[in-house]
C-alpha cells in the first residue's frame, strides 16, 4: 500500500496476462512485478476474469448462412477463379519453395537431415553412406513444390461448373422437421434449413434454456463413453535398451474429443487424451518431399521446456502433397449409421453437411454410394458418378435416423458395392460414419475385424468417422480403422467436418505408404535415457520392425506425422522409473548381444573403443550428420535382433524408417542420424515450440507425473510463442482451448 | 478428362466454413439485425472471391473482420440509427428446476459474465469480443477497428477491469456475485 503505484490503471498488466507484450516490455514488467506483490495479485484477477469471459462467450450461439447465401458465394468463387486463380497458385508455389528453404536455413544442424531426406530416397543396390552436406547441390532442392500447382493452374480445359445444387424444397422441409426437435437442445450445428429470420428468433431457437438441457444430457451420457487405458511411456535407460519402436499414427480424433469436453465445461478423462493425436492435429512446416519420394523426414532438437536439463527431439514426416483433386478416381461408399442415436444435431445433420461439402468438391468421374444400417442394412444410393451430383445431394438430404444398429451386415454390403465399382488404380474406400453405438450382431468383434482386414487386402480400405457424445466407443472405432488400413477421425463441429472431409481429403483418402514403422536407436555416449511422448497404443515389438508380415500405420498424401522424444543427455541422472527395468522384457540372450555391440555401461564401451571398434566403420561425414540407405532386400535375422552395428560418433540418435508402397511388396528401409548442436529453447522454431506446447497440454490434462514444472499457464505461454502466422486460426483455437481449461481448472 | 480446377472454390469454402458463424455473430452485433448480418457476411465473402488469395491469406482473419465491419457500419449508417442489442436478453429463459447444482452454478456464472459485459460501453464490448470470442490479437483488432494498438490495449484493460468490478474480485465469491448480477440481467 505504501508508495507503490496503482497497478489497476496499467494496461500493460492486461496485455501481459494475455501474452500481448513484446519480449522487451515483458522482461521490464516482470522486473517491476517482482517487487510488488499487488501487481501479481491483480494479474491473477485479470486472468480469472478473462477465463470466465472466454467461457461465457463460448456459450453464445453461432448462426449460419442460408443455403442460398452460401450457394451464391460458392458460385462466385468458381466463376471468379480464372486469371487471378492461376496467379494465386503460382505465387503459392513460390511461397512454398521459399518456406522450405527458410526452414532449412533456420534449423542448423538438423537441416542437413532435412535435405538428405528430401533429396534421396531411391534405393541403391548396396548399402552406402552419404555426406548430406553434399546433397545441397541444385538438383537436391525440393522441386516438388512447383509441381503442386500444375493440375490446378491449367486454365485451358476449365469451364464454369454449375453452382452447388441446393436441395429440393420438400427435402429441406423434411430435414427441418427433424431439426425442430433438436434445435431447442443444441446451440451449435447446421441450422441452414431453419434460417433464423432475426435475432430474436435466433435467440428463441438457440437460447440458454436449450444450452442447459444439452449440458445435462451430456453429463448423463458421459458414463457411456469408453476409452482404452493409456499407460504413459516411461523413461527407458539406454543401458537397458537403446531402441524405441513404434508404428506411425495419423489419427487426430482425440483432439476434437478433448475440445468437446472443454467446450462443455469439463476436463476430459485422462484416457481420452492421446497426446500424439493432439500433436498431429496441427500442420507443421515440414519440407515438401522431393519428386518421386513418398515423404520427407526432418528433425529438430532443443532444450525441453518442462525439464530444461533434458532435450526434446521432434521427428517430422510429411507425405507428398497431391493436388487436392488429383487424377485418381475415387470410389467412395459411405456406410452410415442411421440408428436412433444418430438422430442428434451433432451427428447425422453434421455428417450430411460434411458430405455435401465433400460431394461438392469431387470431380465428375468420382463415384459415391450410400449404404445405411440400423435394424437392417440397405443401399440408399447405388454408386453414382459425380456428374450427377444433384442425385447424390438429394439422397444425402433424404437420410434420416431411426431404429437400432446392426453394423455387421452394413459393412458387408458396403464392401460389396465398393468391389462392384472398383476403380482400378484409384481410391477405393468405405467411409463408416457412426456414433459408435455399434452392434455387430452375431458375428462378434473378432469376425468383424477379420472381415475388415481381409477387405483391406483386396484394395478397399476403411475410414471411420466418429460422431456425437455418450456411447462413444472410441477405442473400438480406432481399432476398426487400423485393421482396415484406414484412419479414424472424430467430428464434433462443422469446422471439423470440413477439415476432415474436404481439407484433408487428399490425405484421408489416398495412401502413399503403408506399414510405416519407426525405430530410433539412441547413442549410449550421448543419451542416458529417453521416453517417447504419446503413441502408447502404437508401440511395436523391436523384432517386428524388420518383420514385413507385421502391420503398422499408413501415411496419406499431405499427412504430417510428428513424434516427440524427451531425451536425458548422458551426465544427467534419469528420473526414477519404478518397475521400468522389469517392464522392458528383453531376454538375457538379447541383452548379451546388446552388450557385445556396445550398448552397455561406459567402461565396456570404452574398452570397445580401445579395440578400434567404434572407428572401424565411421566415415568422417557421420560425425556430423549421416544418411544411410539400404536396398529393399529381405531383412536378415542375424545380428542383434535386427540391431544395426552403428559406429557412433557425436550423433544423438539413428532414425530408421521402414515402409511399403501402397500396393504392398517388400518394405524399404531409410536411415538417418541426428546430431544435437545444443540449441536452446529460445532459438527453436515456432513449429517446434507449438508442438511442444500441445504435447505439454496433453501431459497436463493426463496428469502426467513426467511433466516437470508444467502447468496450463505455462502451456499457454509456450503455445503463444509458437503460434506463428496461423492463417486458418487452428492454433488460435488451441490457445482459447487452453484458456478454457484454465478457467475450468480454477473454478 | 475434364479438368478439375476446384482449388479456388475449395479455398473459399474453407474460409466460409471457418469464419461464417463467427462473422455472422460479429455482424449481428454491429447491425443489431440477423437479416442484415447475413447480407453483410455474404457480401464479405463475395468480395473475398474477387481477391487474389495470395494477398489476404496470411492475414485472412483480419481481412474478413475488417471488411465485415466496414460493411456493417455502412449498413447501419444507411438504414437506421443503431440500437445496441442487449446481451442480457439472450440469457432470459426459464430455469430447469431439476438441474444439478453444478450446472446451475455454471449457468449463473455464464449469465453473470455476459450480463456484466452487456453493461460496458460499445467500444469496450467490441474489443473484448474480438479478443475473447473471436481470438484476434491486439494487432489484428487494431487493424480491424482502426484503433491504435495501445488504444486497443487500453480498452481491453479498462473493459476487463470493469468486468472484474462487476463480478467481484475473486473466483471464490463468483457464485454469489453471479446470482446478484444474473438478477439484473433478467
Amino acid at each position: 500500500m505504501s508508495n507503490t503505484r496503482d497497478w489497476s490503471d496499467d494496461p500493460r498488466l492486461t496485455a501481459y496476462a494475455l501474452g500481448e507484450l513484446e519480449e522487451e516490455e515483458r522482461t521490464a514488467l516482470e522486473a517491476e512485478l517482482a517487487d510488488d506483490p499487488r501487481g501479481a495479485e491483480l494479474l491473477d484477477g485479470i486472468r480469472a476474469t478473462a477465463g470466465r469471459l472466454t467461457e461465457g462467450l463460448a456459450s453464445e450461439p453461432l448462426p449460419a448462412l442460408s443455403p442460398d447465401d452460401r450457394g451464391a458465394i460458392v458460385a462466385r468463387a468458381r466463376v471468379a477463379r480464372g486469371g487471378p486463380g492461376a496467379r494465386r497458385w503460382r505465387r503459392l508455389a513460390v511461397g512454398l519453395g521459399a518456406a522450405a528453404a527458410a526452414g532449412v536455413a533456420a534449423t542448423i544442424g538438423v537441416s542437413y537431415l532435412t535435405r538428405g531426406a528430401v533429396g534421396s530416397m531411391p534405393a541403391p543396390a548396396t548399402r552406402n553412406t552419404r555426406d548430406l552436406a553434399r546433397l545441397e547441390a541444385p538438383g537436391a532442392a525440393p522441386s516438388a513444390a512447383p509441381t503442386v500447382t500444375t493440375s490446378e493452374a491449367a486454365p485451358g480445359a476449365s469451364r464454369p461448373a454449375p453452382a452447388a445444387p441446393t436441395a429440393p424444397a420438400q427435402v429441406g422441409r423434411k430435414v427441418g422437421r427433424m431439426q425442430e426437435r433438436t434445435a431447442q437442445l443444441y446451440y451449435r450445428g447446421p441450422s441452414d434449413s431453419v434460417p433464423p429470420s432475426d435475432l430474436s428468433e435466433l435467440r428463441d431457437q438457440f437460447g440458454v434454456p436449450g444450452l442447459e438441457l444439452k449440458v445435462q444430457f451430456e453429463l448423463l451420457d458421459r458414463a457411456g463413453e469408453r476409452y482404452a487405458e493409456i499407460v504413459e511411456n516411461p523413461f527407458v535407460r539406454v543401458v537397458d535398451d537403446p531402441r524405441s519402436t513404434f508404428s506411425i499414427d495419423v489419427d487426430t480424433g482425440s483432439y476434437a474429443n478433448v475440445r468437446r469436453f472443454l467446450n462443455d465445461g469439463q476436463l476430459p478423462p485422462a484416457d481420452a487424451v492421446r497426446i500424439e493425436e493432439l500433436v498431429n492435429y496441427f500442420s507443421y512446416d515440414y519440407p515438401v518431399p522431393a519428386a518421386g519420394e513418398p515423404f520427407s523426414v526432418s528433425a529438430e532438437v532443443a532444450s525441453c521446456p518442462w525439464t530444461p536439463e533434458h532435450r526434446l527431439v521432434r521427428l517430422g514426416l510429411r507425405g507428398k502433397p497431391l493436388p487436392l483433386y488429383g487424377q485418381k478416381e475415387r470410389n467412395l461408399v459411405f456406410l452410415i449409421d442411421v440408428s436412433g442415436s444418430m438422430n442428434d444435431e451433432r451427428k447425422l445433420p453434421l455428417l450430411k453437411r460434411g458430405m455435401r461439402l465433400l460431394v461438392d468438391s469431387l470431380g465428375e468421374s468420382d463415384r459415391v454410394a450410400l449404404v445405411v444400417y440400423a435394424g437392417a442394412a440397405g443401399l440408399v444410393l447405388d454408386s453414382t458418378p459425380c456428374d450427377r451430383k444433384d442425385v447424390i445431394l438429394a439422397a444425402i438430404e433424404e437420410l434420416s435416423a431411426g431404429g437400432s444398429t446392426n453394423g455387421g451386415q452394413g459393412i458387408e454390403l458396403a464392401y460389396a458395392v465398393a468391389r462392384h465399382h472398383f476403380a482400378e488404380g484409384g481410391i477405393n474406400r468405405v467411409v463408416l460414419a457412426t456414433d459408435g453405438d455399434f452392434n455387430v450382431g452375431v458375428t462378434g468383434d473378432e469376425a468383424l475385424t477379420e472381415l475388415i482386414e481381409e477387405k483391406a487386402k483386396s484394395g478397399v480400405s476403411l475410414s471411420v468417422l466418429g460422431f456425437g457424445t455418450g456411447n462413444l466407443k472410441d477405442s473400438k472405432m480406432e481399432q476398426l480403422a487400423d485393421h482396415g488400413d484406414g484412419n479414424y477421425a472424430y467430428i464434433d463441429s462443422v469446422h471439423e467436418a470440413r477439415k476432415v472431409l474436404v481439407r484433408e481429403m487428399g490425405g484421408t483418402l489416398e495412401t502413399i505408404a503403408k506399414d510405416v514403422k519407426v525405430q530410433v536407436l539412441f547413442n549410449p555416449d550421448r543419451v542416458a535415457a529417453f521416453r517417447l511422448i504419446g503413441y502408447e497404443n502404437r508401440m511395436l515389438e523391436h523384432q517386428d520392425f524388420d518383420d514385413d508380415t507385421k502391420d503398422a500405420g499408413e501415411i496419406g498424401a499431405g499427412h504430417r506425422v510428428t513424434a516427440l522424444y524427451e531425451v536425458v543427455p548422458s551426465g544427467v541422472e534419469p528420473p526414477a522409473e519404478p518397475g521400468a527395468a522389469a517392464a522392458r522384457g528383453i531376454s538375457a540372450e538379447e541383452d548379451q548381444r546388446l552388450r557385445a555391440l556396445g550398448y552397455a555401461d561406459e567402461s565396456t564401451l570404452r574398452a570397445l573403443d580401445d579395440l578400434g571398434y567404434a572407428d572401424e566403420q565411421s566415415p568422417p561425414q557421420l560425425q556430423d550428420m549421416g544418411y544411410v540407405e539400404e536396398a529393399p532386400e529381405a531383412p536378415t535375422a542375424d545380428g542383434a535382433g535386427g540391431l544395426p552395428d552403428v559406429a557412433w560418433g557425436e550423433e544423438l540418435l539413428l532414425l530408421r524408417l521402414r515402409y511399403k508402397a501402397p500396393e504392398g511388396g517388400a518394405s524399404r528401409l531409410q536411415e538417418a542420424t541426428l546430431s544435437d548442436p545444443g540449441q536452446g529453447w529460445s532459438t527453436a522454431s515456432e513449429d517446434f515450440r507449438f508442438a511442444a506446447a500441445v504435447a505439454g497440454f496433453g501431459m497436463v490434462l493426463r496428469g502426467s507425473r513426467r511433466d516437470g514444472d508444467l502447468d496450463l499457464r505455462r502451456v499457454h505461454e509456450l503455445a503463444l510463442a509458437g503460434a506463428g502466422p496461423d492463417p486458418w486460426g487452428y492454433r488460435r483455437e488451441f490457445l482459447l482451448l487452453v484458456e478454457r481449461a484454465l478457467a475450468i481448472h480454477e473454478r | 478428362m475434364a479438368d478439375r480446377p476446384h482449388a479456388r472454390s475449395t479455398w473459399i469454402h474453407e474460409a466460409l466454413e471457418r469464419f461464417e458463424g463467427p462473422l455472422l455473430h460479429y455482424a449481428a452485433r454491429l447491425t443489431g439485425d440477423a437479416e442484415r448480418a447475413r447480407d453483410v457476411v455474404q457480401e464479405t465473402f463475395l468480395r473475398l472471391c474477387a481477391r487474389d488469395s495470395g494477398e489476404v491469406e496470411e492475414r485472412l482473419a483480419e481481412w474478413l473482420y475488417t471488411v465485415c465491419r466496414n460493411l456493417a457500419l455502412d449498413v447501419r449508417k444507411k438504414e437506421r440509427p443503431m440500437t445496441t442489442t442487449s446481451d442480457g436478453h439472450v440469457l432470459d429463459g426459464p430455469t430447469d428446476a431439476a438441474e444439478p447444482a453444478a450446472l446451475a452454478e455454471r449457468r449463473d456464472s455464464v449469465r453473470a459474465v455476459l450480463g456484466a459485459l452487456a453493461g460496458l460501453p460499445a467500444n469496450q464490448q467490441e474489443v473484448l469480443r474480438l479478443k475473447f470470442q473471436h481470438g484476434l490479437s491486439y494487432k489484428e483488432i487494431s487493424g480491424v477497428t482502426e484503433l491504435s494498438v495501445s488504444n486497443v490495449g487500453y480498452l481491453m484493460h479498462v473493459g476487463l477491469k470493469a468486468l472484474r468490478m462487476r463480478l467481484g474480485s475473486g473466483i471464490d465469491d463468483a457464485q454469489s456475485t453471479a446470482q446478484s448480477t444474473g438478477g439484473t440481467a433478467r
